[in-house]
């Protein structure tokens, strides 16, 4: 650049308004403004802007913390349970719903068994800790609380427990 | 652009988001709280409104999932906060930004003040007509003090581009000065809003 070039793109960093620059360069633009009235009449308006734009900073109230913590607190206890949610949403899923329900069908099975044999008559649901824990499952209100689980797959496995029971009760 | 090596804020940054710790947290909180109340303010004037986005700021760093350690974490760190002052500011129910802070109403107001701040409104509704990326990178090279690579990097932009950015932005405000000041008459300073 030669000395002759007018400050452009300069002249923020020049009057103090972008990052500093190398202080040859500085140097220079100020030999230039000796001889280019224009970038000098550029300079004064420029620093004259400057002044105008100096607004003290505004600086955060005494209160600015604990609301930004509590928002903090807020999001980490909703994380929490949304944690807790998907906890129960693997817990629900087909294969190991499968799994949980293996020793209760058993139990089923077992008080089926010893049963006179009345296929027919519908069970009374208090009759026995595994029928009560099978109520517990409510599988429609659980279909609502864990709306994105897939209910059809879900559907299947209380299927096939029906359909055990059953063969099992035909067979017996 | 090549990959530049975390700042000591970046990699904070990075422990924080792998970790959970609250005091990570913290600590880049404290550091950068006023500077982002601040860039805030530059965009709404209205205190309440400014500490608003400057939390939602914070909010935004809190719940970031995923943060890869380079270059500066105050670039990062501008990127969001310029994300979420402008999307306020293209809410429609943004049209009041131009009252002063509270601090300055209710104080006795010499003639001259009055001038100066109708000069300084001016300018406010000068840099708020601005193109975003000129005003964003205005705001940060003269309020904030950021080089030119951080404002390159909060914006997505080149070094060049950048220079450019804030030169076009201090040309449209220094029309607007000097419109300002050939058109004021201060025998009659108007009215200032508080
Ligand atoms: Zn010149």
């Amino acid at each position: 650049m030669s000395g002759e070039e007018h400050l452009g793109e300069d002249l923020a960093a020049y009057v103090g308004l972008a990052e500093p620059l190398a202080p040859e360069r500085f140097d220079r633009h100020t030999r230039h403004l000796e001889t280019c009235a224009e970038c000098r009449l550029a300079v004064r308006e420029t620093q004259e802007l400057s002044l105008a734009l100096d607004a003290t900073p505004l600086a955060p109230s005494a209160d600015f913390d604990r609301k930004l913590f509590e928002r903090l607190d807020a999001i980490d206890a909703s994380a929490r349970i949304e944690s807790r949610r998907e906890w129960w949403q693997s817990l629900l899923r087909p294969s190991r719903i499968a799994l949980a329900l293996g020793p209760v069908a058993a139990g089923l099975l077992w008080f089926l068994a010893s049963r006179p044999r009345a296929t027919d008559e519908p069970l009374p649901a208090d009759s026995s800790s595994a029928l009560a824990a099978l109520d517990d499952l409510e599988l429609g209100a659980n279909l609502e609380l864990y709306g994105d689980l897939d209910a059809a797959e879900y559907l299947d496995v209380a299927e096939d427990l029906d359909l055990l029971l059953a063969e099992e009760g035909e067979a017996g | 652009m090549v990959a530049e090596a975390a700042d000591d804020d970046a990699r904070l940054m990075a422990r924080f988001v792998a970790t959970r710790e609250r005091s990570v947290f913290e600590g880049l909180f404290r550091r950068h709280r006023d500077r982002m109340v601040a860039y805030a303010g530059r965009y709404v004037r209205e205190r309440a409104k400014a500490e608003e986005l400057a939390q939602e700021i914070f909010v935004k760093v809190y719940t970031t999932k995923s943060y890869e350690a380079q270059g500066s974490f105050t670039s990062w760190l501008y990127r969001v906060a310029t994300n979420v002052c402008l999307n306020e500011l293209r809410r429609p129910e943004h049209r009041q930004r131009f009252t002063a802070y509270e601090e300055q109403a209710g104080h006795t107001t010499p003639e001259s003040v009055l001038i100066e701040r109708e000069l300084s409104e001016r300018l406010d509704r000068a840099l708020a007509q601005l193109p975003d990326k000129q005003r964003a990178a205005f705001i940060m090279a003269r309020m904030d003090g950021l080089r030119h690579d951080e404002i390159a990097a909060a914006l997505s932009t080149t070094v060049p581009a950048v220079k450019s950015l804030i030169h076009r932005a201090l040309v449209s405000l220094r029309d607007a000065a000097t419109q300002a000041s050939a058109t004021e008459d201060p025998k009659a300073p108007k009215e200032v809003s508080t």
